[in-house]
């Protein structure tokens, strides 16, 4: 097997494992259709984009759940409605679900839970983070190599 | 959830020019590639002050329509800081419903307060553009619209500001109380046009 259809497969089986284990969803494989050659990097864009909202986010997050005398529910909520929102519309599933949870405790007031939710969105985010940018790699080698990046059904 | 507003004007060739409006960097990303796909021209920002700064309709500076940007859309995010999508629908619901009254009531066009001396320079030029391309009797009235926090009786202008505008060609031109400024139409395509087309979609 030359290195373009060894790149390529090993693409194949990283995208499927990706969409198998949940760490993305349609949405995910919407904004692979919005890619062409007049923005042949918006997946790469909008994925950074997201990373950096992460980042942002959790910080937030993190902040306002360190407050020794009185935690700003509303505050962490806002934070994890954002997070939500953004996760879901670039498809990242596993990220959407721990969001979805971290607001239920935000609701209840409970600090355990949304520490420990913090955590979770936290290792998910980087995670992902992982993957995508693997994904990404593949991809720029098998271009580079003069292949081209086959379509996962 | 988005909700969106406006007119929806598809006329040939012309694209349709949307607003897109989201607080999250991604969002906006995306929103603004699946109008370019479909072929729309698109403008998206971060928030409903950004949006109607961009619109003209934050009492500030320019003239709604004479910037030449007009928009046939408005897609807004639900939620968002400061102004949500729904307050940001409202407050320009509420100053095209009053520009509306106006309009129907004859006046073709209008302009925000403070109005400079490029406002009336373009007014000047819409007009005798319009006289070129042959429209027949029109109605001029001036007015300067403010935004929501002032009240109409504060609003009228002086009557010296509608003698400033050209009277060369055979028009006939009435002065009004609560004027508006105006012409004819003469091309259908006005700027965020709200009066009779006025359509407001709203989708969850």
């Amino acid at each position: 097997m030359d290195t373009v259809s060894q790149l390529q497969r090993q693409f194949v089986d990283h995208t499927t494992s990706l969409y198998r284990e949940g760490f993305v969803d349609d949405q995910f494989t919407q904004l692979q259709k919005l890619q062409d050659e007049n923005s042949p990097d918006f997946v790469v864009e909008v994925v950074t984009l997201f990373f950096d909202d992460c980042e942002k986010l959790i910080n937030n997050m993190a902040r306002a759940l360190e407050q020794q005398q009185e935690v700003d529910f509303k505050q962490v909520d806002a934070s994890v409605h954002q997070l939500k929102g953004s996760s879901s519309s670039i498809g990242a599933m596993r990220v959407k679900n721990v969001c979805v949870t971290f607001r239920t405790f935000c609701e209840a007031q409970n600090r355990e839970g949304c520490l420990r939710c913090l955590q979770q969105v936290n290792r998910e985010y980087s995670l992902l983070k992982n993957k995508l940018q693997t994904l990404f790699r593949l991809e720029q080698q098998i271009v580079a190599a003069g292949g081209t990046i086959p379509a996962v059904e | 959830m988005a909700v969106a507003a406006g007119e929806v004007f598809a006329s040939g060739s012309q694209e349709l020019h949307v607003l897109a409006v989201d607080d999250s960097n991604a969002d906006r990303k995306i929103i603004e590639r699946l109008l370019k796909i479909s072929s729309c021209k698109v403008t998206a920002v971060e928030s409903g002050t950004r949006a109607l700064q961009f619109l003209g309709l934050d009492g500030e500076k320019h003239s709604l329509g004479y910037n030449g940007l007009k928009v046939n859309l408005i897609m807004t995010d639900y939620s968002m800081p400061g102004m949500t999508g729904y307050e940001l629908l409202k407050k320009i619901k509420n100053i095209l419903t009053r520009i509306d009254r106006c309009l129907e009531e004859g006046a073709e066009e209008f302009l925000v307060k403070p109005v400079k001396l490029s406002d009336v320079k373009r007014l000047k030029e819409f007009i005798l553009k319009g006289e070129a391309e042959g429209s027949g009797e029109r109605r001029v009235c001036k007015r300067n619209l403010e935004d929501d926090s002032h009240c109409s009786s504060s609003s009228l202008s002086s009557p010296s500001s509608s003698s400033s505008l050209p009277s060369s060609s055979p028009t006939h031109k009435e002065a009004c109380d609560d004027d508006l400024a105006a012409s004819e139409p003469y091309s259908p395509t006005s700027p965020l046009h709200p009066s009779k087309r006025h359509k407001w979609l709203n989708r969850d």
